[in-house]
Formats: C-alpha cells, sequence, structure tokens
C-alpha cells in the first residue's frame, strides 16, 4: 500500500518544470543542427 | 543523504515525477536513436567513402599523373587540374599545402581521394563546412556531388606544426 | 590504528583521520597551483583568439596551447580527484586511509610527471598538443612524464579500492556505500579501464618516439588514443556529479530522492561510455558507415540518458530538502530562498545549468554521426567541452573547496564578500567563452589555430564577418573567466595559507 502511494507523489514539482525547459531546448537545438540539409552537395 | 550510507533498503519504487523524467527521457533518446539512422540516408548529410592503403610515394605518384594529364593553368603557383568527371580526383596534404586546385562540373559525381604525405591533417571545405580527417598511409575515397558554383577553400583544421595556419587550397565548382 | 589519530569535524560529524587529511591537504593545493598555471595559459590563449588584440607570438600560441591543456584539463582535475578519492573512501566513512605511504608515493609520481611535462614543452621540445597525435613527434621526455604521471594516478585511484575493502572490513559501512563515494567508486573503475587505454598507446609511442619502434599507425593512435582521451572526461563527469550530491548533502541537507535511480545511472556510465567514446573518429577513414551509426546513434544514449537522469535528481535533492525546511509555497519559492550566497551551493548550481545547457546538450549534437560532419575540429568543438569540464567540472570543484577548506584545512574563508561572487563571475565568463565558440564554429572556424586572417597562405579565405564579433566575445569571455580564476585563487589559497584557524 505505501509503495502505491510512492508512486503517485511529486516530490520536486520545480525541478520537473525545469527539467522540461532543459527538453525542450535540448529537442530544438537538435534539430536546428538538421537546417544544414546539403544545398551545396548532394551526395548519392 | 550523499554523505551516509543508504537505509538497509534503498531499493525504492520511483515518485511520479521520477516515472515521468524517466520516461521522457527515454522517450527522447529512443527518438533520436531511431531519427539518426533514418536521417542518415534521407538527409544525405554524409557522404558515403571507402578507404584503401596508400604510401606516401603511390599517392604521390597518383596525384602527379592526375597533374599530367588534366592541368589546365596555374594559379599562385599551383596547378589548377579538371579531371573528367568519371576520373578519380586526388587531393595531397602535406606540411602546408593542400595540392593541387581542383575544377569540379557542377551536378557531376566525383571519387575524391584523400591522403597525407606526413602527419595528420583536417580537411575542412569552406564555407559551407564539411569536415574530414586525413591521415598519411590511409587513402580516405569520398563520394561527393557538388550541386552549387563558386569557389571554395580547403582549411587545414587538425593542427599540424608552425605553418598549420598558412595551409589553405582552394576548389572550383563550375 | 591509534584513537587519537582521529579527530572529529565541528560541522559535519565526520572522523578524520590524520594520514588521509594530510593526502587531501597536499593533491588538492597541488591541484589549485596547477589550475593558476594552466588558468593562465587559457587567458593568454583567449587573447590570442581576440583578433583584434591577437596577443602571443606564434611558437608561443601553440606552446601555450599544449600546456594549457595539459595542466587545466588533466593536471588540476585529476589531482583534485585524488584529493576526492581520500575524502569519499575514507572520510565519509569515518575510516582511515590504509596505505597512506601508497598515497605518497602516487603523489610523488604524478608530481614528477607533470613536471617532466610542463618543462618539456615549456622547454619547446613537445609542441604537439594535448592529443600528440602520431606521426607528430614530441620528445621522449614529454610521453615519458605521461606514463608516470599515469602511473602515479592509477595508483591512487587503485587506493581508493583498497580503503573501501578495509572500511567494509572494520564495518564502517554494513551494506552499500553512500552515494557520494559510490559515485567516485564508478569514476574509480573508469580510470583503471581509461588508464589501460593510455598503457597500450603511451607506452609504445615512447619507445617510437625514442626510436627503438619505427612505425606507430596513426588510424589506430587515434582509436586508442580516444580510449584513454573521452573516457578520462567520463572520471571528471562522476567524480563531479557526486561533487554534485555531496555539495547538495552538505549545504541544504539534500538527499537522492531515489537512490536506486542515482546509482543505476552511475553503472550505466560505466557500462556504455567507453563505446561512446569513438565520436571523436566520425569522419576518419577508419570505421565503416554502419559501425559510426550504431556506435554513436545508439551506445552514445545510454550514457546520455544516465546524464539525464542525474540532471534531474541532483536539483531535485535540493528542492525537496529545501520544501522540508518550509519552502514550500508555489514551484519555485525554494529556488528563490535557495543559499545562493553560499559560493559552494552556487557553484553547484551553476555547475549544473553550464553542464547540461552548454556542454550536454551540443555534446550529444556533435558526437553523433551525421551532426560531426559539419562540426568536427570546428571551434565549436573546444565550445562544448569547456562546457562541460570548465563551466561543469572546474566549477563544482570550485565550490568543493569552498567545503575542504573549513573541514579539512579547518580555516576559515578569508575574503568572503569575494568568495560570494566568485562562481558568478567565473560562471558567467565561461558561458561566454563557450557560446561565442561554438557560435564562431557553427561558421567553420578551425580550432587550435593561429591565424584566421591566413596571413602567408597561397589563398586567403575570409569568414562571415560575424565571427568577428563572436571571436571577441571569446576575449571577453576568456578575461571575465580569468578574473573568476584569479578570485578562486585569492580566496582559495588565501584561506589555506592565512584564514583563521577553526577549533576542531
Amino acid at each position: 500500500m505505501a509503495d502505491e502511494k510512492h508512486g503517485d507523489i511529486i516530490e520536486a514539482p520545480g525541478v520537473l518544470v525545469l527539467s522540461f525547459i532543459f527538453l525542450i531546448l535540448f529537442v530544438i537545438i537538435w534539430f536546428a543542427h538538421l537546417k544544414w540539409l546539403l544545398e551545396i552537395w548532394a551526395v548519392e | 543523504m550523499a554523505i551516509k550510507e543508504p537505509e538497509r533498503i534503498w531499493w525504492k519504487p520511483y515518485t511520479r515525477d521520477e516515472k515521468i523524467w524517466v520516461a521522457v527521457s527515454l522517450l527522447w533518446m529512443f527518438t533520436s536513436f531511431v531519427f539518426m539512422p533514418v536521417y542518415h540516408f534521407a538527409g544525405s548529410q554524409n557522404p558515403p567513402y571507402e578507404t584503401y592503403r596508400v604510401s606516401p610515394e603511390e599517392f604521390d605518384k597518383l596525384v602527379e599523373a592526375m597533374i599530367e594529364k588534366y592541368k589546365v593553368g596555374e594559379e599562385n603557383g599551383m596547378p589548377v587540374v579538371h579531371p573528367d568527371p568519371d576520373e578519380p580526383v586526388f587531393i595531397r596534404a602535406s606540411m602546408w599545402q593542400w595540392y593541387p586546385v581542383v575544377e569540379l562540373e557542377k551536378g557531376k559525381t566525383y571519387k575524391i581521394h584523400l591522403s597525407s604525405m606526413d602527419i595528420q591533417h583536417g580537411f575542412s571545405i569552406l564555407p559551407i563546412n564539411m569536415n574530414f580527417m586525413v591521415l598519411p598511409n590511409y587513402d580516405y575515397v569520398l563520394t561527393l556531388t557538388p550541386t552549387t558554383e563558386g569557389e571554395y577553400y580547403i582549411v587545414c583544421n587538425e593542427f599540424c606544426g608552425m605553418g598549420h595556419h598558412m595551409m589553405v587550397g582552394k576548389l572550383y565548382v563550375k | 590504528m591509534a584513537a587519537e589519530d582521529y579527530r572529529i569535524c565541528s560541522f559535519t560529524g565526520l572522523k578524520i583521520h590524520k594520514p588521509t587529511e594530510d593526502l587531501i591537504k597536499w593533491n588538492t593545493v597541488t591541484a589549485i597551483l596547477f589550475l593558476a598555471l594552466g588558468g593562465l595559459m587559457g587567458f593568454l590563449i583567449a587573447l590570442t583568439r581576440w583578433p583584434s588584440v591577437h596577443y602571443l607570438s606564434l611558437q608561443n600560441y601553440y606552446r601555450y596551447l599544449t600546456l594549457h591543456g595539459i595542466d587545466a584539463l588533466l593536471l588540476w582535475i585529476i589531482f583534485f580527484e585524488i584529493g576526492l578519492v581520500y575524502f569519499t573512501s575514507a572520510v565519509l566513512l569515518n575510516t582511515r586511509t590504509v596505505i597512506p605511504w601508497a598515497g605518497w608515493t602516487g603523489y610523488a609520481l604524478m608530481l614528477v610527471g607533470a613536471v617532466f611535462v610542463n618543462f618539456v614543452v615549456f622547454a619547446g621540445k613537445a609542441d604537439v598538443m594535448f592529443t600528440s597525435y602520431v606521426p607528430l613527434q614530441a620528445d621522449a621526455v614529454y610521453y615519458l612524464g605521461i606514463i608516470i604521471f599515469a602511473v602515479g594516478a592509477l595508483t591512487c585511484y587503485g587506493h581508493f579500492f583498497a580503503n573501501i575493502i578495509q572500511a567494509k572490513r572494520d564495518g564502517a559501512y554494513k551494506h552499500s556505500l553512500p552515494l557520494g563515494s559510490f559515485g567516485l567508486a564508478a569514476a574509480c573503475i573508469i580510470a583503471v579501464l581509461t588508464l589501460a587505454h593510455g598503457a597500450v598507446i603511451m607506452i609504445p609511442v615512447f619507445f617510437w618516439s625514442m626510436g627503438l619502434i619505427h612505425y606507430i599507425d596513426p588510424g589506430t593512435y587515434r582509436l586508442i588514443f580516444w580510449g584513454l582521451g573521452h573516457p578520462s572526461q567520463q572520471i571528471n563527469v562522476c567524480a563531479m556529479v557526486s561533487v554534485w550530491y555531496m555539495i547538495s548533502a552538505f549545504t541544504v541537507g539534500g538527499k537522492p530522492v531515489n537512490e536506486k535511480l542515482s546509482r543505476t545511472a552511475f553503472v550505466l556510465y560505466i557500462f556504455f561510455i567507453n563505446v561512446a567514446s569513438e565520436h571523436h573518429l566520425l569522419v576518419d577513414p577508419i570505421f565503416s558507415n554502419w559501425h559510426k551509426i550504431i556506435n554513436t546513434s545508439y551506445m552514445m544514449h545510454l550514457a546520455v540518458f544516465a546524464s539525464m537522469v542525474h540532471a534531474f535528481a541532483v536539483p531535485a535533492s535540493v528542492e525537496v530538502a529545501l520544501r522540508n525546511q518550509g519552502y514550500t509555497r508555489g514551484l519555485f519559492e525554494w529556488l528563490k530562498k535557495a543559499p545562493w550566497s553560499n559560493p559552494a551551493f552556487s557553484a553547484m548550481a551553476l555547475s549544473m545549468v553550464l553542464f547540461g545547457f552548454l556542454g550536454g546538450i551540443t555534446g550529444v549534437i556533435f558526437g553523433t554521426e551525421q551532426y560531426n560532419i559539419i562540426r568536427h575540429n570546428t571551434f565549436a568543438i573546444p565550445g562544448h567541452f569547456h562546457g562541460t569540464v570548465v563551466g561543469g567540472t572546474t566549477l563544482a570543484f570550485m565550490g568543493f573547496t569552498y567545503l575542504l577548506i573549513p573541514y579539512i584545512f579547518r580555516r576559515e574563508l578569508v575574503m568572503q564578500g569575494m568568495a560570494k561572487w566568485q562562481p558568478y563571475v567565473y560562471g558567467i565568463g565561461v558561458a561566454i567563452l563557450s557560446i561565442s565558440m561554438m557560435s564562431a564554429g557553427s561558421f567553420g572556424v578551425p580550432r587550435r589555430h593561429y591565424d584566421i586572417t591566413f596571413s602567408g597562405a597561397p589563398f586567403s579565405f575570409t569568414f562571415d564577418p560575424a565571427i568577428d564579433m563572436f571571436m571577441s566575445m571569446v576575449g571577453i569571455g576568456g578575461i571575465l573567466a580569468a578574473i573568476g580564476g584569479v578570485m578562486f585563487i585569492l580566496v582559495a589559497m588565501g584561506s589555506i595559507m592565512y584564514g583563521k584557524r577553526l577549533a576542531s
């Protein structure tokens, strides 16, 4: 019983929000590097 | 605490925020893990290549033979070559020059051979910023198809001694 | 062991063994001195890459760049980590250092190796950069110095295992190590693997430099060198994450929210970082395409996942601790009320931000096969690792020094007003430095390059004018970081030498 309850608690909501900001930035920067599509050298 | 021994049973279930974070982290890692191999083929960001062993002397001979056959001029004391599109192109790295200057035709596919005569060099095509390592005794064959006309420069970006900053070559796409 | 060899720390209640204390003191002070030297080199290099200043001469630029790598990346960090080895394997466990003479032997070997390498580079006989890629050759003394240093370091990392085995026998801990020691255990395991790679490649290269071996394959050298070079950064990551957890515990009483999660993440580091270090070879001729794709799209992400876990778990431990102290209003009251004027705490917090946002994200991206081609050997790469090793590890270690000074040196911090600002000045300087390096690198500016106007070259390439601003910002970031570095040295060395003695 105690264990189930443990799984429902959010202990660090602030950090969870900050972590999501980090993740979103991560994803944006990741895809930004794809912008460099090969306009100059196409490759077979 | 991180400075005290954990209690007897520290193998505890996760809290909800931990579960969420672990799940989204894993999901993102999995996305990038699947996405990148797909992008390797779909995005054409990386050229196909092959590698062979070659001694500096052999490679030098290949470079000289290409220059003899396809030389079309000189620029700043360096020969300019215009090889046929189905012929291999050789670019030689040494302290401190990229030799020779090469003219390529737009839209044609070339096999570009890179090797070094002495130590390691970095082959960086600017301004488009594509980078490769050039090692002695390795013949690095890149398959490239230039699609935009212009003048390009080859800058060495692996430290190769005191003349490193003077190691600049040139490439034309016509 | 006689009871009088121990004292009880009045701040932490930890039992501290006299020989352990001396070992930590000497290693830490040596580390700080090498940081001062390496930092000075870094400052001069940043001034040289600032185009309108271009301070150093051609020869000195490459010489000091080699030294900067050796002193700041290798010597400062490893000497400090050896201090951490004793701290986590003896002090945290309230037990003793088992073989102090082995600790002193290791220290002496490291110091001798360090002096050899510094001397030979200053003498101009080893302008080969930190990587010393063959066939670029340095004087044999250079390789010998590296080998002696590595043997010393291995002795000290090995000492960790001797200590924890003895501690278990003495009943200092019953079931498992505290998390701080657990992280250092991961670091020491990786250290042994890493130094084995170092031996495999540096010993043949040493013989080659003396003319006894005629040929070292440059591709093989790169492969094995990076088996040394990148996992050794993972030693730093493990040590740094441990330091984060420990600073969180010492400053706000933070405890890991879930030991299971944090420990699993450390284990992932041990297993996956070695295979992931091939990302240095992504544009090399030696591997097949598939090898590169699998290695960096798959293996690397498991180590990255571990970092993402810590990135959540450490700040979560701070949040939980501060919420327990009553700062529960809204999402972020705890963040506002955190002890931001405690330099140990602020250094840890900034270290996490810089490591994650600057070093971490870019590290994953540049280490991916498909992206690496546009970043390899550009200025973006040093931008990345100044985010990890300087903004992350160095700043975290600076923060831990502020704790070691009262706990181990038993001195009060001098110039506390300056100490309060030091992490911010240093952190902001490093952030500017790192961001501007990465921005310039995205235009293709090469790293390790004396003159990007290419004077004397047969052809001259002109970069996008935007890089002038970024390259100037490198200089400005370098100056700020240097000011922060000087502040640290003044506070740390000032406290160690002249700080008010604290009663035990």
